[in-house]
């Protein structure tokens, strides 16, 4: 049997043809034959196949009982389904870590109309839960059966979202997209900037860091956004108040140089950038240059003393007007008397400034502005930058009147680098709007017997000048007002628009805050910065003095506290809150 | 046979695993994408004008620094204060 298979099954095709036609059948006799003879092998071979059988029906039946009883994992997903983080844009943060900008996805509710099975029943379900859709518009659309896509409501809440959903309309369906939402809406609004409809900064930080944004790059600010929130409300209030056509400030913190807080009013929400006018958009602070005023006074007394040319008693003939070719420079306050170089920052005269500005040189004048960075823009890594202008020629005469800030303008920003170097250490601090830029090493510009001398008068100005509306009792305030009259549209000043500004440091013998206000064109009775820019000043460290811990200080508390840092005193001082009328203990 | 079983067993297993790792991963993307929303919100709502705006129509007056006075000597300590123990 055996040998019989094997030669039948090594038989060559040829040969295995041959031998069916000669003998057919043969083979197949000889093995049935074979197997009749040993039935036990049969009966073998049949329990095998119904092993297997029996094997497999099994199987069978076990999973079907798994799948009839074992609850399936739910939903039943395809793992080509696998989630993928999209590329977002980064978050955008204060000094704090406080979240100013953010990347949110949302879905926007689109219609199939050919799957749209009863119009008439969609619109009307739908404007139940999306009222503001356009209802003409959405049946017009459903009933263009041709088309497969149309735009229902973009960007829902989460809660609309889940209404439409319930409502089980079939043909509408939703698109994950992602939008950039600014949680404290107004707040930053002119250092954010915004975004256009493609995802593409278009102004502030947003446009100054879109690569990095795009890459998903967290942006880090040197904002505090409690104080910058102070700052908006505090511009607001005087723009109110001042009937003025636009306010804006500075908050820096004069140890680092870095920018604390920076507002505008009016703003903008940059939620919905263009649904406010080109006029609420534009940052004052980093992109206008204007002639500042008074404020540059601070420069000329700098100046004189830098140079030797005066001292804090030098007393200068400010009686009548200053006559200097056809030009003749008079006193808003004059007091038609020889003052002293505390008496000329006190009562703001012009003649004074410009007499020391003239002892002292245009020469020397040039090059002190340019150490204290006023010919050089500040560059914050803004779009919005500022440039300064001033005369190609540096005459005489522009020296005496850039000495009472006329013939110069500047950006605020610069403005407030310029001060804040006068009431530190006399080093120059570079603005720093951006975490991630490295500080530029402070350079030294002005003698710190000059800042000393310029804090004097800075502190006079307060306690008995122009600025006495500044005091804020028990704070050690130094500062000086502006009032620029403006460049009219016809050529030479405008006799009713002014510019009117009031900065200052606090605490003045190791400053903690330095503070630029300006309020451009208050209106009548407001018209100079001692009337509205000062007050506001007031109002803004009074709001803010507990957020950095400053205190009222007295006599004991001045040699006690005034050489630990603010740091220090947050850590270790203990605070006790009282009111005037609490009843004290007995 | 037996191997049969224990590979396809095997597959089972991993396509579970896979399933499962998948819901995880969804899981985890829906969870992260909930943190950004409550983090927006929580900006919105701890917003300092919004919350000046909750404490102003509270009747609450912004603190002044007058109010504040530097604590120069330990408070007095009195007799009933000595005696008292939490």
């Amino acid at each position: 049997m055996k040998s019989t298979k094997i030669k039948t099954s090594r038989k060559a095709p040829v040969q295995k043809r041959r031998v069916k036609k000669t003998r057919p059948g043969r083979s197949y006799a000889t093995s049935r034959t074979v197997a009749n003879k040993t039935g036990e092998g049969m009966h073998r071979r049949s329990m095998l196949v119904v092993f297997v059988l029996s094997l497999g029906f099994s199987f069978i039946g076990a999973r079907l009982a798994w799948v009839a009883l074992v609850p399936p994992v739910e939903p039943r997903v395809s793992l080509r389904e696998m989630p993928l983080e999209a590329p977002r844009r980064g978050d955008i943060v204060d000094r704090h870590g406080t979240l100013l900008a953010t990347t949110l996805k949302v879905f926007s509710l689109y219609a199939d109309p050919k799957r749209v099975m009863d119009a008439a029943e969609v619109e009307t379900k739908l404007a139940q839960v999306l009222p503001e859709v356009n209802q003409q518009r959405l049946r017009r659309h459903l009933n263009q059966k041709n088309r497969r896509f149309v735009w229902v409501k973009r960007h829902l809440t989460p809660e609309q979202a889940h209404q439409v959903n319930s409502l089980g309309l079939p043909g509408l369906g939703f698109r994950e997209e992602f939008v950039r939402v600014y949680p404290h809406q107004t707040m930053a609004a002119h250092i954010l900037g915004g975004m256009s409809v493609d995802g593409r900064g278009i102004a502030g930080v947003e446009s100054a860091m879109n690569e990095a944004l795009r890459q998903g790059e967290k942006v880090q600010l040197t904002l505090d956004s409690r104080m910058q929130a102070q700052l908006r409300r505090t511009l607001f209030d005087a723009q109110q108040q001042a009937a003025a056509k636009a306010a804006w400030g500075v908050v820096m913190d004069p140890q680092t140089g870095d920018i604390l807080a920076m507002a505008n009013v009016p703003d903008y929400d940059p939620n919905h950038v263009g649904a406010y006018p080109a006029t609420n958009r534009m940052n004052r602070a980093t992109l206008g240059a204007y002639e500042m005023g008074s404020t540059f006074k601070l420069f000329a007394l700098a100046l004189g003393l830098e140079t030797g040319k005066i001292g804090l008693d030098t007393e200068i003939d400010c009686s009548k007007p200053l006559q200097v070719g056809k030009y003749t420079i008079r006193d808003f306050h004059a007091k038609k008397r020889i003052l002293n170089a505390t008496e000329i920052l006190r009562y703001s005269s012009n003649i004074g400034a410009a007499q020391i500005a003239d002892m002292a040189g245009g020469q020397a004048q040039q090059e002190f502005f340019a150490k204290l960075g006023l010919l050089t823009p500040v560059d914050l890594g803004l779009p919005e930058l500022g440039h300064p202008t001033y005369p190609d020629r540096w005459g005489r005469i522009h020296t005496m009147t850039m000495a009472y800030g006329h013939g110069i303008a500047v950006t605020s920003l610069q403005l407030a680098a310029a001060v804040n170097t006068l009431v530190t250490d006399g080093k120059y601090r570079s603005p720093r709007l951006l975490m991630n830029r490295a500080m530029i090493e402070p350079k030294s510009v002005v003698d710190p017997r000059t800042v000393a001398d310029v804090k004097e008068l800075m502190r006079d100005v307060v306690h008995h000048g122009s600025g006495r509306n500044a005091q804020v009792k028990g704070l050690d305030i130094g500062g000086k007002t502006g009032t620029a009259e403006k460049v009219a549209s016809t050529g030479g000043y405008s006799e009713d628009k002014n510019l009117v500004s009031f900065i200052g440091a606090v605490p003045l013998d190791k400053p903690e805050l330095l503070i630029l206000i300006m309020v451009d064109e208050p209106k009548k009775g407001y018209e100079t910065g001692g009337r509205i820019a000062a007050p506001a000043f007031k109002n803004f460290v009074q709001r803010t003095a507990l957020q950095v811990g400053l205190l009222p200080q007295t006599e004991e508390s001045r040699t006690t506290k005034h050489s630990q840092s603010l740091l220090e005193r947050q850590r270790s001082t203990t605070y006790a809150a009282f009111h005037a009328s609490r009843p004290t203990h007995p | 046979m037996a191997g049969f079983f224990g590979v396809m067993h095997l597959k089972s297993d991993v396509t579970s695993l896979a399933r499962e790792r998948l819901q995880l991963v969804k899981e985890q993307h829906r969870l992260r994408e909930d943190v950004r929303v409550l983090k927006a919100e929580y900006a919105h709502l701890t917003s300092p004008d919004r919350l000046w705006a909750l404490a102003t129509q509270r009747g609450y007056g912004e603190l002044q620094v007058q109010q504040l006075a530097h604590m120069q000597a330990p408070l007095p300590v009195t007799a009933h204060m000595v005696a008292w123990r939490p």
